[in-house]
């Protein structure tokens, strides 16, 4: 929050007001100041009175958030009791010393989320309307707990980075091209881990020269597949979060039904329990027909006061790329990609999100 | 040299270089599972602990192609009640993501007249 600064204002604090005709045209400037005596003076609307820094830092907001952002936050407190103390988000080891937050010393207790790596996406490309697939990664695994910690004790961090994502640039070529990402690295706080989630299987070559792939990626959150096969083709035009499941789809015209295995997700921990909000997406992915399909993967999802996203890929032209998403441990995009008479193009899968440990303690923050 | 995670012999994960020495940053059950293994060692290896060797991960063969089969009666009335189930789960998070917008509206919007009211409106 900022407080509005005038730059009409004259030394007896009178503010300037423009006084307007019934058609909007300005007749005069009018100085205005109130002079009704009160007999309490009350209290200014403004950040020192109603969104302090001490206030921003005990809700765990940024200092130049508006009061909207503070209203979202303290549900979030109310709607589970914690708030997060710190956080680490990028792949490294830490030492994490417990503060004093209370003043006295005294042990107490926090809440611990780890979050391992996202596992890296696939690419797959082949000649047009031939047989092929790729998977998303699927996003790390996840273990959460409380603790009792005692002021000026250390423990050792550890955050998981994101499983690379696969990429090749193709220049007047027909390959046909199938590489895995990698899987992501487990995370942890003291002996507690959570690992990282697998990478998009790479597809394989069958009996008529095409890549299938058909199993999904294992992770907190698993990964379906995109896939391109004679009448029918999937694209996953979400990123799957939050526990969500998929046990089979019909296509086309209704004719055919195809029931492949999504990767394996574990819903019980595709929900943080520190803010009561979904947590863990895996890689969406999508099926690029040179020329004639524009795909956009949106995983954009709220966890109160941010927004996060997913992995996204989005395809179109001669290109099918995936980017990383901002979601801690999300797996990568896959794309897929079937060139046509041009055959320059480049497809690039998305890696994984490094994975995260997210410290809370209950209510606020002392400052 | 470098260290890797082995689940059932396999390399699950090469551990990263910020990360060692394992015993340090890890518990110790975690660091059990992990090895020293030669530089050339990736994801997917397999380890022979009989005779101390890595082997690369071995390409499966191909699985036929899967076919298509017609869905049964049952097959497409399980389909349209799983659609039919999400559009019901998509209209009740519309609707109450309508409801909270409209709680936030009205929030601001009597912080609004309050606001106008102290700076002396009627």
């Amino acid at each position: 929050m900022k407080d509005r600064v005038s730059s009409k204002i004259l030394d007896n604090g009178a503010i300037r007001y423009g006084v307007y005709d019934e058609n909007g045209n300005l007749e005069k400037y009018q100085y205005l100041k109130l002079e009704d005596e009160p007999v309490e003076e009350g209290s200014a609307l403004n950040k020192a009175n109603l969104l302090p820094d001490s206030v921003c830092n005990y809700i765990g907001i940024d200092t130049d958030s508006e009061p909207a952002d503070a209203l979202k936050a303290i549900a979030q407190i109310g709607r589970c009791g914690w708030s997060m103390l710190t956080q680490y988000r990028e792949a490294g080891a830490y030492e994490w010393e417990v503060p004093d937050l209370y003043g006295d010393g005294k042990p107490y207790e926090i809440g611990v989320a780890v979050i391992g790596g996202g596992g890296g996406g696939t690419i797959a490309t082949n000649e047009k309307g031939a047989n092929i697939s790729a998977n998303g990664g699927a996003s790390g695994y996840a273990c959460y707990f409380t603790k009792a910690v005692i002021p000026s004790d250390t423990y050792n961090i550890v955050v998981g980075s994101g499983g690379i994502g696969s990429e090749t640039k193709i220049v007047n070529s027909s390959s046909k091209i199938s590489k895995s990402g990698k899987a992501g690295s487990t995370s942890s706080f003291d002996d507690a881990t959570a690992n990282g989630g697998a990478p998009g299987g790479s597809a394989s070559l069958n009996s008529d020269n095409a890549w299938y792939n058909y199993y999904g990626a294992y992770g907190g959150q698993g990964a379906d597949y995109a896939s391109y096969a004679e009448l029918a083709y999937r694209k996953r035009k979400t990123t799957p979060i939050g526990g969500e499941t998929f046990f089979g789809v019909s296509y086309g015209d209704g004719t055919y039904f195809y029931s492949y295995s999504m990767g394996e997700t574990l819903p019980y921990l595709c929900t943080n329990p520190f803010t009561g909000f979904p947590i863990l997406a895996a890689g969406g992915s999508a099926v690029n027909q040179y020329g004639q399909e524009s795909v956009e993967i949106n995983g954009e999802y709220s966890s109160g006061s941010n927004i996060e996203y997913g992995s996204q890929t989005v395809s179109g032209g001669a290109e099918a790329i995936a980017t990383v998403g901002t979601l801690p441990g999300c797996g990568g995009g896959a794309t897929v990609f079937h060139y046509a008479d041009s055959k320059n193009y480049h497809a690039a899968a998305a890696p994984g999100a490094d994975g995260a440990v997210i410290i809370y303690v209950k209510g606020g923050v002392p400052t | 040299m470098k260290y890797v995670r082995l689940s059932d012999n396999t390399v699950a994960e090469v551990i990263p270089d910020y990360a060692l020495p394992v015993s340090k940053w890890y518990g110790e059950k975690f660091a059990a599972q992990c090895v020293e293994a030669p530089d050339e060692v990736d994801q997917q290896w397999t380890y022979d602990p009989d005779t101390d060797t890595w082997a690369e991960p071995v390409e499966p063969e191909p699985d036929p192609d899967p076919q298509p089969v017609k869905p049964t009666l049952a097959d497409r009335v399980t389909a349209l009640e799983s659609a039919l189930s999400e559009t019901d789960e998509t209209a009740i998070a519309l609707y109450e993501s309508l409801e909270s917008q409209q709680e936030t509206n009205e929030a601001q919007d009597e912080a609004l007249i309050e606001l106008y009211e102290l700076v002396g409106g009627e």
